[in-house]
């Protein structure tokens, strides 16, 4: 349904929102991703869209996906692997910025 | 004669600038201006009108969710869909929530301070508050121990410096509360701000957050079975229940007794302002869809000229009846500034004059303190 929620860098599913009430895929929604820098041109909100501007890597995740015949949840695993690769390096580039600037 | 400039005005959302000339002392002519452009409707332009509503309600985190609701019944409408009566209950409760804390927020966060003196109130005897609140209102916390902690909070306050309170204009004459009054203004003050962040919990709990709850084209996102565990349940439910109860006590037994409160001591100033003197309602809460505006909770109708015995009739679709003037806004038209048009004509020509970045002065000075 276009759940921006694999690609997108936020802990909406741990803290959650309002004293930890809710966030938008707990209530229903799909996540429109945004806290992603210029979410709003990310494409569609109700359109799959697996990479974001700047982040060559998701491009893989629909295409393993179809490639091998995964199932839907395969493929959202798969996305959360990409995920996971990608933050590891924005983490990674965070903290070369951070020992830079010390 | 001077010119002082305020610029932003503060308290408000959004952004305000008002120039006042003072001559002797005296006021002699003042002017306003929203010094921004948002631009939406030319943001909106070619994309999916499934998107629309996200982009439009974050017009403000204040009033969050009712442009998300306006876009999504517009779409609705060019598109010919019905939203099922359990899709319209929810977006009623989100709307009622928002209608609710809003009215608490703009009372006290946004307006009471100008009525409100907050370190008067460190005159008020607690035991007096407690009795004049009694009187009016049968809130649990109207009880001199309370006041007394809230007194003793303020106490402190004063002694750090009031932090961002220190630009206020305590003490001055125009402040006419007795200081048990503003004590008791204070502490709801300090109350309405923990509650205003309990009762969005509707919010999140329907759409997810707020601010910027979640909306849909054709509905509602939530799915309800009171005994899934990931869906809106008996839990969940239950949770709204509470907070509308909290609602109910929190405006009946503390804002509206407050809002007269204060008002007593004001009646001077219903003689300012006045505006145009019109009113319009589009009407809302429908219970039949929202074609229906026999079914609608607040009926639809404009009031001309202050004359409350006749309440006039209003097709939104008729062009004659509902015009779009542009002549104090940031937009142009090509038939003339002076003409009004029906927002349907889709007219917004941008020609901004006003302010441009960086913000360091916006030509005026800062502070009008001196």
């Amino acid at each position: 349904m276009g759940c921006k929620g694999p690609v997108t860098y936020n802990a909406c599913s741990v803290v959650r929102w309002n004293d930890g009430t809710s966030y938008p895929i707990q209530s229903g929604h799909g996540c429109i991703g945004c806290s992603e820098e210029g979410f709003w041109d990310n494409g569609p909100l109700y359109q799959h869209r697996s990479q974001f501007p700047g982040f060559g890597i998701e491009s893989t995740a629909d295409t393993i996906g179809t490639a091998v015949g995964l199932t839907t949840i395969a493929g959202v695993a798969a996305h959360a692997v990409v995920t996971n690769i990608r933050k590891h390096k924005v983490i990674a580039e965070v903290h070369a910025e951070e020992q830079k600037e010390s | 004669m001077a010119r002082i400039v305020v610029d932003p005005v503060t308290r408000i959302e959004g952004h305000l600038r008002v120039e006042a000339v003072v001559e002797n002392g005296v006021i002699t002519d003042a002017f306003s201006a929203g010094t921004m452009v948002r631009g939406l409707e030319k943001i909106l332009v070619g994309r999916d009108p499934r998107d629309a509503w996200a982009i439009t309600e974050r017009v403000c985190g204040v009033c969050t969710t009712v442009h998300a609701l306006a876009s999504v019944r517009s779409v609705e409408d060019a598109l010919g869909i019905s939203v099922p009566p359990t899709a319209e209950l929810i977006r009623n409760i989100m709307l009622t929530t928002q209608y609710v804390q809003d009215h608490v927020v703009h009372f006290y966060h946004l307006h009471a301070l100008d009525w409100v003196d907050i370190v008067n109130a460190l005159k008020a005897d607690p035991k007096k508050a407690a009795e004049l609140a009694s009187s009016f209102s049968k809130w649990d916390k109207n009880t001199a121990a309370y006041f007394s902690a809230v007194q003793d909070k303020i106490k402190a306050f004063a002694a750090s410096g009031l932090g961002i309170f220190a630009n206020g204009y305590w003490g001055h004459p125009a402040y006419t509360l007795p200081p048990e009054v503003n004590l008791i203004g204070v502490a709801h003050y300090l109350d309405a701000l923990e509650w205003q962040k309990e009762v969005v919990k509707i919010h999140a709990v329907f759409g997810g957050k707020n601010p910027h709850p979640n909306y849909l084209v054709g509905g509602v996102p939530c799915s309800i079975d009171v005994d899934e565990v990931a869906a809106i349940n008996s839990e969940r439910l239950n949770l709204v229940a509470r907070l509308i109860s909290q609602a109910d006590e929190f405006v009946n037994q503390v804002y509206i007794p407050d809002l007269l409160a204060v008002a007593s001591f004001y009646k001077d100033w219903s003689k300012y302002g006045g505006g145009l003197k019109n009113h319009l309602s589009y009407g809302e809460f429908p219970t039949k869809g929202y074609g229906q505006i026999d079914g609608f909770k607040y009926a639809r109708g404009a009031v001309l000229g202050r004359d409350l015995s006749t309440v006039h009739a209003v097709n939104p679709r008729d062009a004659q009846e509902i015009k779009e003037y542009i002549a104090h806004s940031w937009y142009t038209y090509d038939g003339g500034n002076e003409t009004g048009i029906h927002p349907w004509a889709g007219e917004r020509k941008i020609a901004y004059s006003g302010p441009k970045p960086p913000f360091e002065t916006l030509g005026g000075t800062r502070s009008i303190r001196s």
